[in-house]
């Protein structure tokens, strides 16, 4: 654990790269590679040798002195020319060194958590920018890390204590003396769990920022799913041919819409098959259509709606929490389907041409409006903070009702459960502590 | 000059004979011990120097687990109440609390009697002066008078008695609670020992004449029929009580106050210690809650051979005249007359995470400490700490393993944790909210929690583990018999309606009829065969059949702890060897040398990071 750790920061082939290095040997480190001077916070210019004495690369570096550091440790960072060769150069010379050991991702962050340098929270949204993949969820992550996150949930955790507080401090006043009403507690309990049941669903769709939202092309066979697939990805992914039940498995391809992370999932045309094989991938494609953030469902627009595209339209729960897109391809051909929303029960429904590429811009824009979230939702997209934030919304449900009942005991189990859920999602320490501060805070309790 | 110098020797001393006091030396010397006990006015022993009460939320568990641990408190308490009540009954089992007001000067009398009557015990009036140790272990103590006794373990419960401080607005004087003396001598052995000791500050209301009082103007509360008791021991009671009555202060009491609070000791800064949180005093009150109109005053007799009344909710530091002015704009207390005026008091106290679990000073063997001298307030967290203390000085002399009790198993276990892990900034009081089984704490079933468990120390009687098996036994009976499956009837149903439940059809197993609130055990008992067991019995069936998912929900987390509390942590640890610690928990880990990974996750400053690092750590030491 107490290891000294260097990482490449940055993508090689950059104009510069970055080697991060963190833990007690990192001053050693970069005086035995190093020319320049060594001097907290100083950025200095110099070389770095190898240990024939050879000149690897005229670079910049910077020594952070613990515990003025991003980990909290003594840090070195070494600004090299964006070479392959000098990155794979200086790696080498540092695992070499027998000083220093490759970090593991995130470790940088981790190190910064356990010393102190940033709550949970903060390090988890830390962890979402490393492994963002576009530039919408790298903006969610940086509004998180700003801790905005942190200020809603430590407002709910606020709240809970309070209600907490109220319940210590009626079942440890001896004279009655505290106003307690277990109707107005109950009532308030409802309400904070309504406020976490919101912030959660707005969660819910911040969530494809960090995961991707899934979009299931869906249809008959042979109305040019695969076709639009390789239209939005711009290359050919899946075998398109003018034989219906080409695609017999779904195929899966990630792309980027308007700067949010999105998985296609194409999936084998729907009709009634006595094929073993196709009937496997057509059930596939119902479970993808269960499961997908959206549906792009495709008719065929150079000939009349057949009893197959019905049954599909018909199948569709548009109940679910999801938006569904009618998609009339072929549109360089003499059209016979009207794209009228009536004849879709009320579906959305527009014109494409995968291969003139009529349309794809406007199903882009689309696509983006429908799953993008809404820029002034809470930037819940942490799975941990959501399932956190679930249970406590539950146990607060159950505590509303018991305090109706008036099972005050078991309540105040209930949402002192709450509290240490919500105080998890923060990395808060001590809940404890905080209520029992909060009692004596808020109430005149005692003799 | 001739010299009697014929040494006495002990087992065990015991220094304070309060309410920490009395419970250890009755422990230790039911252990079989030979047992001093030195107090400085043998007229106050088990004094009830504050409020002429016992039990309340929370510390009501507290009685009813020393007394399931064969202690006197709840059996003393029993024969010398005025009033019980039991508390908190709206708001389900786990926080049912017991409360009885005291005969005072009857509780103190009772207590004395009880340590001479203990054949193993020699109470005496003398002053301890000093720790005598050999080889750092305890070896003696030397008193005021001069005198030498030897004995193997000392057990401290000084109270609020060392080098103690009173204050009334302009009069501050070096003594001890309600004018008795205050201890001059042990402070400065407990700091040659290498003690630190600390200031804490506490206080009591001025005590008022109750036929200057108008009861016509207050409101009365009389105690519960049947009578409650606190003893597993004690039967059915009968007695007249006493009631207390509740009046308010209001506006014009909150004037006089902020008018002279420049002439309050907590204000001037004649008081450089640190009050409780909990037991505010009036002037404090009026300050932190300014936007409240009024504060809930309680009276209570202090006996039935004398007028005095304590007035709860007035603890008090300012002047004498101001008291009088204040008391006077209440409600029935216009015309008082007091008879003890109010005031603040300061005294020495150790830092009680120098202790071991089981209240043994980690430095020093033999040495224990119990009480207000370990930083807690009120006499069931005293009695608690004592019966705890005291029999484990009687194992320490036999060489037996201490006797642990964990936060899993009652509230002294969250006590004695809480105090010796996490430490205290104010005198500690014991509260609902600081245990988290609250659902297995029940008062109810303290001695089914601790009484058979308790066997290996020989604070038993057969008379008590008798009374405990019938119970089971009564327990077990009643649950196989609820087990039975019944068919729905007229009559059953007749009941069902008149508690405003749904009625059933078809069959239906006793014991899911108990699970819906408003049945009772009473009411099937009717309908059924079922056993006839005792109202005990009785209350620990509903409890189980109505919150049996909760209890079991605890028990799986305790389980779980106890899983960290399995992981030990090797006593010769470097915690600054291991570099992701964070610099607090490092510091805080070093000086309180948790036992186990489940007791340092419980030292306040160490994050759930911390205890991460910490068994990955120990897990790399030891493959």
């Amino acid at each position: 654990m107490n290891d000294t750790v260097f990482a490449l920061s940055t993508p090689v082939g950059g104009a510069i790269t970055i080697m991060r290095i963190s833990g007690p040997d990192s001053r050693a480190l970069l005086q035995m590679f190093f020319t320049g001077r060594i001097e907290h916070r100083r950025v200095s210019y110099g070389r770095i040798v190898d240990d024939k004495g050879e000149t690897v690369d005229h670079c910049t570096a910077v020594f952070f002195s613990a515990p003025y550091s991003y980990t909290g440790e003594d840090m070195a960072e070494i600004f090299t020319h964006g070479s392959y060769a000098v990155a794979k150069r200086l790696t080498e010379m540092l695992a070499a060194s027998g000083l220093a050991v490759q970090a593991e991702p995130g470790e940088f962050t981790k190190r910064a958590y356990l010393n102190g340098k940033m709550d949970l929270a903060q390090a988890e949204a830390v962890m979402d920018l490393i492994s963002s993949t576009a530039e919408r969820q790298r903006r969610a992550a940086q509004l998180q890390l700003e801790g905005r996150l942190s200020a809603m949930i430590g407002g709910i955790y606020d709240r809970v204590k309070a209600s907490c507080a109220l319940l210590s401090a009626a079942m440890d006043d001896d004279t009655d003396e505290i106003e307690y009403d277990e109707h107005a507690a109950s009532a308030e309990t409802a309400l904070i769990k309504a406020d976490i049941d919101r912030m959660i669903e707005g969660g819910m769709r911040a969530k494809v920022l960090r995961e991707g939202a899934r979009i299931a092309i869906i249809g008959s066979p042979n109305v040019g799913k695969s076709s639009l697939l390789n239209a939005l990805i711009c290359r050919e992914r899946s075998i398109v041919t003018n034989i219906p039940g080409t695609t017999r498995d779904t195929v899966e391809e990630s792309a980027d819409i308007d700067g949010i992370p999105v998985v296609f999932i194409d999936t084998a045309g729907i009709h009634e098959t006595s094929d073993t094989v196709e009937k496997l991938g057509i059930e596939r494609s119902e479970r993808e259509k269960e499961n997908a953030d959206m549906v792009l469902l495709l008719i065929d627009g150079s000939r009349s709606i057949s009893e197959e595209d019905c049954a599909i339209i018909k199948g569709l729960d548009t109940q679910q929490n999801r938006k569904i897109l009618v998609l009339i391809t072929k549109s360089d051909l003499p059209q016979l389907v009207e794209a009228d929303a009536e004849a879709f029960c009320g579906l959305d429904a527009m014109r494409i041409s995968s291969l003139t590429g009529e349309g794809m811009t406007e199903l882009k824009k689309r696509i983006a409006a429908a799953i993008a979230p809404d820029e002034r939702d809470p930037a819940l997209t942490n799975t941990r903070h959501i399932a956190l934030l679930e249970q406590a919304a539950k146990r607060l449900g159950a505590a509303s009702e018991m305090l109706k009942n008036g099972e005050t005991d078991i309540a105040f189990l209930e949402m002192r459960a709450a509290m240490d859920d919500i105080a998890a999602v923060t990395g808060r320490e001590d809940p404890s502590e905080d209520l029992i501060n909060s009692v004596f805070a808020g109430f005149c309790v005692g003799k | 000059m001739r010299i009697y110098a014929e040494k006495e020797k002990y087992d065990v001393a015991v220094i304070g004979a309060g309410h920490a006091g009395c419970e250890a030396a009755l422990a230790s010397a039911r252990m079989g011990m030979k047992v001093l006990v030195l107090c400085m006015d043998l007229d106050s022993v088990a004094l009830m120097a504050c409020n002429p009460s016992i039990g309340g939320t929370s510390k009501g568990h507290l009685v009813r687990e020393v007394d399931a641990l064969g202690g006197e408190m709840g059996i003393a308490a029993d024969e010398c109440f005025i009033q019980m009540r039991m508390l908190n009954t709206g708001k389900g089992p786990a926080v049912h609390s017991l409360r009885a007001q005291m005969d005072k000067r009857r509780y103190h009398e009772r207590m004395k009697a009880a340590l001479e009557n203990e054949r193993n015990i020699t109470l005496r009036q003398d002053e301890c002066a000093e720790i005598l140790t050999y080889n750092g272990s305890i070896c003696g103590i030397r008193t005021a008078l001069g005198a030498e006794y030897d004995c193997g373990a000392v057990v401290i419960c000084s109270g609020v008695y060392l080098k103690a401080r009173v204050h009334t607005g302009e009069f501050h004087r070096d003594r001890g609670p309600s004018g008795l003396s205050a201890a001059t001598l042990l402070s400065d052995s407990l700091k040659d020992m290498g003690f630190e000791l600390r200031r804490f500050k506490t206080g009591t209301p001025p005590r008022v004449k109750g036929s200057s009082l108008d009861f016509d103007r207050m409101q009365p509360q009389f105690g519960d029929e049947p009578i409650p008791h606190f003893s597993f021991m004690t039967d059915l009671l009968e007695r007249t009580q006493a009631p207390c009555y509740l009046t308010y202060t209001n506006r014009e009491t909150h004037e006089i106050i902020k008018e002279n609070l420049d002439r309050s000791p907590m204000f001037t800064g004649a008081i450089h210690a640190t009050g409780t949180r909990y037991c505010p005093s009036i002037e404090d009150k009026i300050v932190r809650f300014e936007g409240k109109d009024r504060h809930q005053l309680f009276i209570e007799p202090e006996g039935l051979s004398t007028d005095e009344m304590y007035v709860q909710g007035l603890s008090t530091s300012l002047p004498r005249d101001v008291q009088e002015a204040m008391l006077r704009t209440i409600e029935g207390m216009e015309n008082c007359v007091i008879m003890r005026y109010g005031y603040a008091i300061e005294y020495d106290c150790i830092d009680p995470t120098e202790l071991t679990p089981c209240l043994m000073s980690k430095r020093i063997p033999g040495l224990f400490f119990a009480g207000q001298i370990n930083g807690s307030s009120g006499y069931e967290e005293a009695a608690a700490q004592g019966v705890y203390a005291g029999l484990n000085a009687a194992l320490y002399m036999k060489a037996e393993e201490p006797f642990y009790i964990g936060r899993s198993d009652a509230y002294i276990g969250v006590l004695c944790d809480d105090l010796t892990m996490k430490g205290t900034n104010e005198p500690y009081r014991m509260m609902t909210c600081r245990a988290e089984y609250r659902m297995l704490l029940r008062q109810d079933n303290a001695d089914l929690r601790l009484t058979e468990k308790a066997m290996r120390t020989g604070l038993i009687s057969p008379a008590r583990y008798d009374r405990l098996m019938r119970k089971l036994g009564d327990i077990n009976e009643a649950e196989a018999a609820l087990e039975r499956t019944v068919r729905a009837s007229v009559k059953l149903n007749e009941l069902l309606s008149s508690r405003e439940l749904t009625q059933v059809d078809g069959s239906v197993k006793l014991s899911t009829l108990l699970k819906r609130k408003g049945v009772r055990y009473t009411d099937l008992l009717r309908l059924y065969d079922l056993p006839d067991i005792g109202p005990e019995a009785r209350e620990e069936v509903e409890i189980e059949a109505l919150y049996g998912g909760y209890i079991k929900r605890q028990e799986e987390e305790i389980t779980r702890l106890a899983r960290l509390e399995n992981e030990k942590i090797p006593a010769d640890i470097d915690y600054y060897a291991i570099t992701n610690l964070r610099t607090e928990a490092r510091q805080k880990l070093s000086s309180i040398r948790p036992e186990d990974l489940g007791r340092a996750s419980r030292i306040s400053g160490v994050s759930p990071a911390d205890i991460a690092v910490l068994a990955v750590y120990l897990k790399a030491q030891r493959s």
